[in-house]
């Protein structure tokens, strides 16, 4: 007498597990045996390697940083300095970039900030400048920080050059664009904005930059999560730093004093 | 008749079996749980996480298991790296201290030394040799020399204190404060090599133990929240 062969175990639509003689429901997932399989969920992006990438993308600015720094102690002309200095960050955040993003056209897009966006950043420029040289001002007072060294020496283009043309083209590209980016994916949009205003803020290397550019690392970034793109926050920053260099080359700061 | 029950005083309590197990006593997951569905009464293997006949959640599912097991692996790593802040945190405390006031006698001493050296001449020649050596007068020197040591120690002693408030923060957000630490810490000690080479070495097995503690806490804290995504 020929015994049927065993039939193979019933298998849930859902999650592929075996299913008990007779069940209704799937063990395992739930899911009612005999009914269509829900569509499949789209499988999420593993975090680390993105939140790790943006770790070894500061590591790598931090190493430029430091690099700048030890030519600075072996005493390497200043103007030299600052070329090069420059040059280098700017080299390793667009390596960085193009390695990490490949949409960085993406960055650049149009704000989502009509005309009167604009003008407030603008408008906004002046107090936010005037807040920063104070504590600046006075904390270097209170601890004699001689650090400020006027970048006019080599004449007012080569400022606007290193002050307001490329700090906020690679800076922002950098921490708003792929620190902030990289973060935001995995991150609350809260999170991703202190990371990357703490990672702006701390590799400034200098005192009264830890205490200001926090904050101003915050607006510059409020700006890129809001208007989705880089461009007011580049807007904002080439303002601020031009603000600087006006109070270096004819003073712009209120009469309080200063 | 209550003794011929078993142990009186405890025959009127809910069966031992639906009692929680909260000691070590290594039973196997599901142990607690009943073995019949409460709602249609059918009977459930411990594997189940739905009742076959009615579909009612009864246990943990695959997901929910592999979250918890990442849950519990984060906090252990988050409270390893927490105990490594406030270490941290207390030594940059201690160092700054200890920095402070051997700073502050090095700059006495050399004060001292420049003192006797000019002391034949008057205060004007002396603004003068200052002006043309380093851009200061005497009197600003002195000030800049001391004032760098006194920054030196609000510095650390605000990094002890942000340490230490991070191990703080850390209780309810383990990600963010795990991340600027590290950022700080390694920024840190970079920019102290940079300036005085002899502190990379200095405590270097507390260097390499933070470092690694803060790496494994965020990494456990991403797959933590990774799990908790697909739960």
């Amino acid at each position: 007498m020929d015994l049927p062969p065993p039939e193979a175990p019933e298998r849930c639509a859902a999650c592929g597990a075996a299913l008990r003689p007779g069940a209704v429901f799937c063990g395992a997932c739930g899911h009612r045996a005999g009914e269509p399989p829900p569509p499949p969920r789209p499988a999420a992006r593993p975090a680390w390697p993105d939140i790790r990438s943006a770790l070894v993308f500061y590591f790598v600015l931090l190493g430029v940083q430091v690099a700048t720094m030890i030519m600075a102690a072996v005493g390497v002309e200043e103007f030299t300095l600052m070329w090069v200095g420059d040059a280098l960050l700017a080299a390793a955040v667009l390596v960085g970039a193009l390695a990490i993003r490949r949409d960085l056209g993406g960055l650049y897009g149009r704000a989502g900030f009509g005309p009167l966006g604009y003008a407030a950043i603008v408008a906004l420029s002046y107090p936010v400048f005037v807040l920063v040289a104070m504590f600046v001002h006075t904390l270097s007072t209170a601890f004699h920080i001689h650090e400020h060294t006027s970048v006019l020496e080599r004449g007012l283009a080569w400022s606007v050059l290193f002050v307001c043309v490329s700090p906020p083209i690679v800076e922002e590209l950098a921490f708003r664009g792929v620190i902030f980016g990289l973060l935001r994916r995995h991150l609350a949009g809260w999170e991703a904005l202190l990371l990357s205003a703490f990672a702006f803020a701390i590799l400034h290397l200098s005192v009264p930059t830890l205490v200001t550019h926090l904050p101003l690392g915050l607006y510059f970034g409020w700006l890129r999560a809001r208007g989705g793109s880089l461009w007011p926050g580049m807007l904002a920053h080439a303002l601020h730093n031009g603000w600087v260099v006006a109070q270096d080359a004819v003073g712009v700061m209120p009469p309080f004093g200063w | 008749m209550r003794s011929l029950i078993g142990y009186g005083e405890y025959a009127d309590r809910p069966a031992r079996a639906m009692v929680r197990c909260v000691s070590h006593c290594r039973r196997p997951p599901g142990y607690n749980r009943p073995m019949t569905c409460p709602k249609c009464g059918a009977t459930v293997t411990p594997e189940e996480a739905f009742c076959p006949a009615c579909g009612t959640k009864i246990g943990d599912t695959a997901d929910e298991v592999r979250h918890r097991k990442a849950l519990e692996l984060a906090h252990k790593k988050m409270e390893t790296a927490r105990k490594w802040l406030v270490v941290v945190g207390l030594l940059t405390w201690v160092s700054a201290v200890i920095i402070y006031f051997m700073q502050s006698s090095q700059v006495e001493d050399e004060i001292h030394q420049v003192e006797t050296q000019l002391r034949n001449m008057s205060p004007e020649q002396r603004d003068e040799l200052f002006k043309q050596n380093i851009g200061m007068t005497y009197e600003e020197a002195l000030a800049h020399d001391r004032g760098q040591v006194k920054l030196l120690l609000v510095i650390n002693i605000v990094l002890g204190v942000i340490y230490l408030g991070l191990s703080f923060v850390a209780r309810k957000h383990a990600l963010v404060a795990t991340v600027i630490a590290l950022l700080m810490f390694v920024t840190v000690i970079a920019v102290s090599a940079v300036l005085e080479p002899k502190t990379l070495y200095q405590g270097i097995f507390v260097k390499i133990g933070f470092v690694a503690a803060l790496v494994a806490a965020v990494q456990a804290a991403v797959q933590a929240r990774r799990a908790a995504a697909s739960a």
